[in-house]
């Protein structure tokens, strides 16, 4: 016989009892339906966390001076470097760099009126940092980012903003005082009108007292011309961000260090590889459940066709081709169960991609679910089913196997 | 069968025939046993899991930052730049009265704050807890578990632990002096050293860039507001019981105190628990839809196997309704078989699991944390009772099936 025929056989031997086939079926229908919905709408909280890190204040890689991740949190101005076109030019020469963006995190305060308050600020280059980190206006609950037109412009967290009691007014409800101490240790302070206010971030962990202003005018305060203690880098393929990492190093020698996201927003990345480890927990959990049912199904098939079994062995069947009949109608039932549970799970993600579905993330603000679906995931769910089909199918099979012609034959 | 004649069936006779009927074919029960044990087992775990997590995340925030329970007096917390406006008298008499409260098991009084820490060079915004250092060890137990360095002794005036990013932005080593400065009620800018005792390993991002603790005293001198605190934190004898002892103590107190759980301190957890509730209820019920199929696929299964026993039924008289009344008696005994093995499976992996605990790393923190699964009798009945209606259902369908077969032609049937 060739496999054709085998195939033909397997399906008819399904089709003799629809009804339980249609039943073992349907568990792995509903085990894939679940876990591929609930795998889809977990892309889209990841998707959403990660994006909100990257295009809305990290950015994909960022460029530092030796020694600063080791003291990130004080973002200290010492750590600083020249940056002119040509090394950003450099920069964005590297294979797989988008743009290249410099900036001035630093610590200050903010003070308006008689209220003083701490800050973490981040000078940046207006015109540069819309192609590294282009999702930087939507997160504005109101007003602008500052830019070359506005260089005194300064956004502020909207509860930042409250705290000091400054408002988006023209005059001096909106002026805002900007004091910090300089590389050499005295302190310095700049006038600034508010222009903008900041909404919570959708990510956790991310800097929430934050203040936004251009560099040259950080520059100014901070005594530090034409420098810069951060390069923040987007790429064209984040797939291949540790490849770029390497590159990006390469090209710029010991002195610097590059940083990839997932090191800079630590608390996302953490976020995300716990809750890939429950799912793929809660998938295992399905499976086998789903698995089972195939399992008593094809029990139950090897022992009403006692009789046929004996009869094919009596006709010189060997063995082996039994268990690969068995073998074979577990898994044509598991490929016809998975294929339109893998469907349903489609439409339901379509759907729900639909409807706007939102959460309040861990210590940010609201997050939209844009559910989304891997030809991975799909890879991931289909093998796991098959290869359990193929398992369940073993132990009826080797069951079937071990018949004696003649007793099975005698059996009623 | 010679009784089935005469007459009706006593309850306890048509169980042991269901009984007998599920050991006629034992390999096919004692599969359907195993899905419904590892269904249900599984469905029990993962509800552990998910009380673990709170009582994880509570652990380290609780035990080690909060306390179960706040007093607060009315308007501070809805307070910003005035908040020290807001305090309650550091009075004896309110904390015998708040430690007699029922469930509540220790007090200790707290002046929390924003200040700024600076090191001569650069300075940075602190979010300072002022302690007492031995009430606190009884609301707070494990707050210096993984202190690198020291804790805060009652001895040590002005001695402080930083949180550890913050200790590395300021690069202040254990001993070195920095200074503290806030605005204390009258708006006057005040200034004060502090020693760097120990720094803390991250629990969260936020407390490990902003954290500073102290000593009460040495926060009231900074202030300038001796004899005043900004809340009272309890610690309670039954964890999960925070939200209603937080109740029973704001209507003791009156209107002049707010009384808020540890929840109500953490909203971003509060909404992130109730999402993996949701997700666990979602996952428990397609777990107890697959079981459903199980069992329904095996009913089936009898009646196709017994078509010629129940056609014999039906023509000696028996009740359709009977019929459907034994095979879905068959199937809720499988359910209480399966149930019962899912429940010992499931308690007893959770137990497993809760002695020796899951090690996991919180999302930022530095330290790893042992996670302990734990489930209450209520979600265990709950979960048996769900799968037992859950199998009773499956056999309806079959069982309905049988019901309607005609007697004639079952058994012409082969």
């Amino acid at each position: 016989m060739n496999i054709g025929a085998w195939v033909v056989l397997a399906a008819r031997n399904l089709l003799r009892n629809r009804r339980r086939s249609i039943v073992a079926g349907l568990a792995i229908l509903l085990g894939v339906l679940a876990v591929t919905t609930l795998r889809g709408m977990l892309n889209g909280v990841q998707r959403s966390l990660k994006m909100e890190a990257i295009t809305g204040q990290v950015g994909a890689l960022q460029v530092h001076k030796t020694g600063w991740m080791a003291q990130i949190f004080g973002a200290p101005i010492d750590l600083d470097f020249p940056v002119d076109t040509a090394m950003l030019t450099r920069i964005e020469a590297v294979d797989n760099v988008r743009a290249a963006a410099p900036r001035i995190p630093f610590a200050g305060l903010v003070s308006s009126g008689d209220t003083t308050t701490f800050a973490m600020l981040t000078a940046l280059d207006p015109e540069r940092e819309t192609k590294v980190c282009p999702a930087r206006p939507e997160r504005l609950t109101s007003g602008r980012l500052p830019s070359d037109k506005e260089p005194d412009g300064l956004v502020l967290s909207a509860e930042l903003a409250r705290r000091i009691g400054a408002r988006l007014a023209k005059g001096d409800a909106g002026r805002v005082a900007i004091l910090s101490n300089d590389r050499d240790g005295s302190l310095n302070a700049l006038d600034t009108q508010l222009i903008g206010l900041n909404g919570l971030p959708r990510s956790p962990g991310l800097e929430t007292r934050l203040g936004l202003l251009t560099l040259a005018k950080a520059q100014e305060l901070l005594r530090m011309p034409g420098k810069a203690t951060e390069i923040a880098i987007s790429v064209n393929d984040l797939g291949d961000i540790e490849g770029t990492r390497q590159r990006l190093q390469a090209a710029l020698g010991s002195g610097f260090e590059v940083s990839i996201w997932s090191e800079l927003a630590k608390v996302v990345a953490d976020a995300i590889a716990i809750q890939d480890k429950v799912l793929g927990v809660i998938m295992a959990v399905m499976l086998v459940v789903a698995l089972l049912g195939v399992v008593n199904t094809l029990l139950m098939s090897v022992l009403e066709r006692t009789r046929e079994i004996g009869l094919l062995l009596a006709l010189g069947l060997r063995r082996s081709q039994i268990v690969g009949l068995f073998v074979l109608e577990s898994i044509l039932l598991a490929v016809a169960a998975s294929v339109p549970g893998l469907l349903g799970a489609g439409l339901t993600l379509i759907v729900l991609a639909r409807v706007d579905v939102t959460f309040q993330a861990p210590g940010g603000g609201m997050l939209h679910i844009q559910p989304e679906l891997f030809m991975s995931d799909v890879a991931i769910v289909l093998g796991a089913v098959w290869l359990g089909a193929v398992l369940a199918a073993l132990l009826p099979a080797r069951r079937a196997s071990l018949l004696r012609p003649v007793q099975a034959l005698a059996a009623v | 069968m010679p009784w089935i004649p005469k007459g009706k069936l006593t309850d306890m006779q048509w169980i042991l025939l269901a009984l007998r009927n599920l050991t006629r074919n034992r390999r096919r029960t004692a599969v359907t046993l195993a899905g419904l044990t590892i269904g249900i087992g599984a469905a029990l775990v993962l509800q552990g899991f998910a009380t673990g997590i709170v009582t994880l995340i509570g652990g380290l925030m609780v035990e080690g930052r909060l306390g179960a329970v706040q007093v607060h007096k009315t308007g501070h917390l809805q307070a910003d730049q005035n908040a020290l406006d807001f305090t309650l008298p550091d009075s004896a008499e309110l904390r015998a009265r708040l430690a007699a409260m029922p469930g509540v098991t220790a007090v200790a009084a707290r002046l929390s704050f924003e200040a700024t820490l600076g090191n001569g060079q650069q300075s940075t915004l602190a979010l300072v807890s002022a302690i007492e250092p031995v009430a606190d060890r009884k609301v707070c137990p494990v707050r210096f578990a993984n202190v690198i360095g020291k804790g805060i002794e009652s001895t040590d005036k002005n001695g402080a632990v930083l949180g550890i990013r913050l200790a590395e932005g300021l690069r202040a080593l254990p001993g070195e002096t920095l200074q503290l400065m806030a605005t204390g009620p009258d708006n006057r800018p005040n200034l004060l050293d502090l020693r760097v005792a120990g720094k803390l390993p991250a629990t969260t991002e936020l407390d490990a860039r902003r954290l500073v603790v102290v000593q009460l005293g040495y926060a009231q001198e900074l202030l300038q507001m001796p004899g005043r605190v900004t809340e009272y934190s309890l610690a309670i004898n039954e964890f999960s019981q925070a939200d209603k002892i937080a109740g029973q103590v704001q209507a003791a107190l009156g209107p002049d105190y707010q009384v808020v759980s540890w929840l109500d301190l953490l909203p971003q957890i509060r909404s992130v628990l109730g999402m993996l509730t949701v997700v666990m209820r979602v996952v428990v019920a397609v777990l107890l839809l697959l079981l459903a199929t199980a069992v329904a696929n095996t009913m089936y299964m009898t009646v196709h196997e017994r078509v010629r026993e129940i056609g014999t039924m039906l023509a000696l008289g028996v009740r359709r309704q009977e019929v459907v009344r034994l095979l879905v008696s068959e199937a809720i005994l499988l359910g209480i078989l399966g149930s019962c093995l899912g429940v010992a499976a499931g308690t007893l992996l959770v137990y497993c699991l809760q002695t020796h605990g899951v090690t996991l790393r919180a999302p930022g923190a530095d330290v790893e944390s042992q996670l302990r699964p734990s489930i209450s009798a209520l979600a265990v009945v709950g979960t048996a009772l769900l799968a037992l209606v859950a199998t009773a259902l499956a056999a309806a369908g079959p069982a309905w099936r049988a019901a309607k077969l005609s007697p004639v032609e079952c058994l012409r049937a082969t």
